[in-house]
């Protein structure tokens, strides 16, 4: 990696190659732990997932067609949920991540409300993993208790592994090396995730396509994610 | 018969019925009494030809049966303990140890960056090798990781540690 300084996470997902399948949304429960809402309690507005796939119908019968926009944290730069938890539970990190410490976590659900995104999720109950489901649960993270606040960590415990991957091997970080489950899964390859401080890296080649645009960036909030716009045309 | 030896007779039933081997003495609270003493200071052996994972993994490990049979094959293969351990080998069968030294569940501790960053294990382990019953003296609380990870330059992120 030819910059200097530490690293700056970010993402892109290319909205001309998701084709709305799931599989990040899967992935990421399996890997992070995130229990399964049922379909009452999601009514309710307790539905548990890091990211999500939203789906905009562009035309209906009979040729329907939609968009589908994956939605994980933002990890914004300018984080609206950070300034208002009493107890200093969520801060940004020195990489840009937007870090949630489970453990100072009072349960005011101050930073859910506050974010435009609705992408932090709450432990509205104690949730238990019936066999043998509990033996997958991933050791590499806690299992939330009830009461605390939870979200998109850009898979933590990736980057975590990786850097002391290469720490080990006595080298820099490589591009490409931390793979976030949501990103390791889609089919297609629309989720991109790397170093936004690297300029040669995958993932900054990818923000400075001329379709890209980030999710309500007039409120300055400074997302980390940056989206690149479905082109509808003939072929390829 | 009289009375002292019966009592022995009955003590030493009673002994071998509420402690049979595999489970945990009530001597040492593992099921084989194992003395880091003997080992470490007695004889010299470096912590990490069996912890193994020391140097390369998160878990430091706990030696196999077959490792400690490696040496016990020969040596000291009469003491009482070290039968137990030839006898778990001999039925393939691995010896429960109990976890000594407890970390919550949302901390990540990886102890090869720690030993190759070049702590001594005792720093955190302190008088493990005069241990004839393996206690954790020192309490793991995140100020005195702190206190550490500060004077050493590290990285004091939440992130480095908890998940």
């Amino acid at each position: 990696m030819s910059h200097g300084g530490g690293h700056k996470w970010g993402m892109a997902i290319d909205l001309d190659r998701c084709t709305g399948c799931n599989a990040c949304m899967v992935a990421c429960s399996a890997e992070n732990n995130v229990p399964i809402t049922s379909e009452d309690q999601a009514g309710k507005g307790r539905l548990m997932h890091w990211i999500r796939v939203n789906r905009y119908w562009q035309s209906g019968w009979p040729r329907p067609e939609s968009v589908h926009i994956p939605v994980p944290c933002m990890h914004c730069g300018k984080a609206p949920c950070e300034p208002v938890c009493p107890v200093y539970a969520t801060y940004h990190n020195e990489e840009n991540l937007n870090a949630m410490v489970y453990n100072r976590c009072v349960g005011t659900r101050y930073c859910a409300n506050n974010c435009p995104y609705s992408v932090r999720v709450f432990n509205w109950f104690d949730n238990k993993w019936e066999g043998p489901l509990d033996e997958q649960l991933n050791p590499d993270l806690s299992v939330r208790s009830r009461g605390v606040m939870e979200k998109c960590t850009f898979c933590i415990q990736r980057i975590r592994r990786a850097k002391e991957q290469a720490s080990t091997e006595n080298r820099a970080l490589r591009d490409g090396e931390v793979v976030p489950a949501c990103v390791q899964t889609c089919p297609p390859g629309a989720l991109l995730f790397g170093d936004l401080n690297d300029p040669d890296s995958e993932v900054s080649r990818a923000v400075r396509n001329l379709r890209r645009f980030r999710l309500m960036e007039h409120l300055g909030t400074e997302p980390s994610v940056t989206y690149l716009k479905r082109v509808k045309g003939g072929g390829t | 018969m009289n009375r002292p030896i019966l009592l022995a007779v009955l003590l030493s039933l009673f002994a071998a019925t509420a402690f049979p081997p595999g489970e945990a003495s009530a001597l040492s609270g593992q099921p084989v009494p194992f003395s880091h003493k003997t080992h470490v200071a007695g004889n010299g052996i470096d912590c990490r030809f069996c912890h193994i994972y020391a140097t390369r993994s998160a878990s430091a490990g706990i030696p196999s049966v077959a490792k400690c049979m490696s040496c016990h094959r020969v040596v000291a293969a009469g003491n009482p303990s070290v039968k137990l351990v030839a006898r778990a080998a001999d039925e393939k069968r691995a010896i429960a140890w109990n976890r000594v030294a407890k970390l919550p569940d949302h901390v990540y501790f990886p102890h090869h960056k720690m030993v190759n960053a070049g702590v001594p294990c005792l720093f955190c382990h302190p008088g493990v090798d005069q241990a004839v019953e393996t206690v954790q003296k020192r309490a793991f609380t995140m100020g005195w990781c702190m206190a550490c990870h500060r004077q050493r330059g590290v990285s004091i992120d939440c992130w480095t540690c908890h998940k």
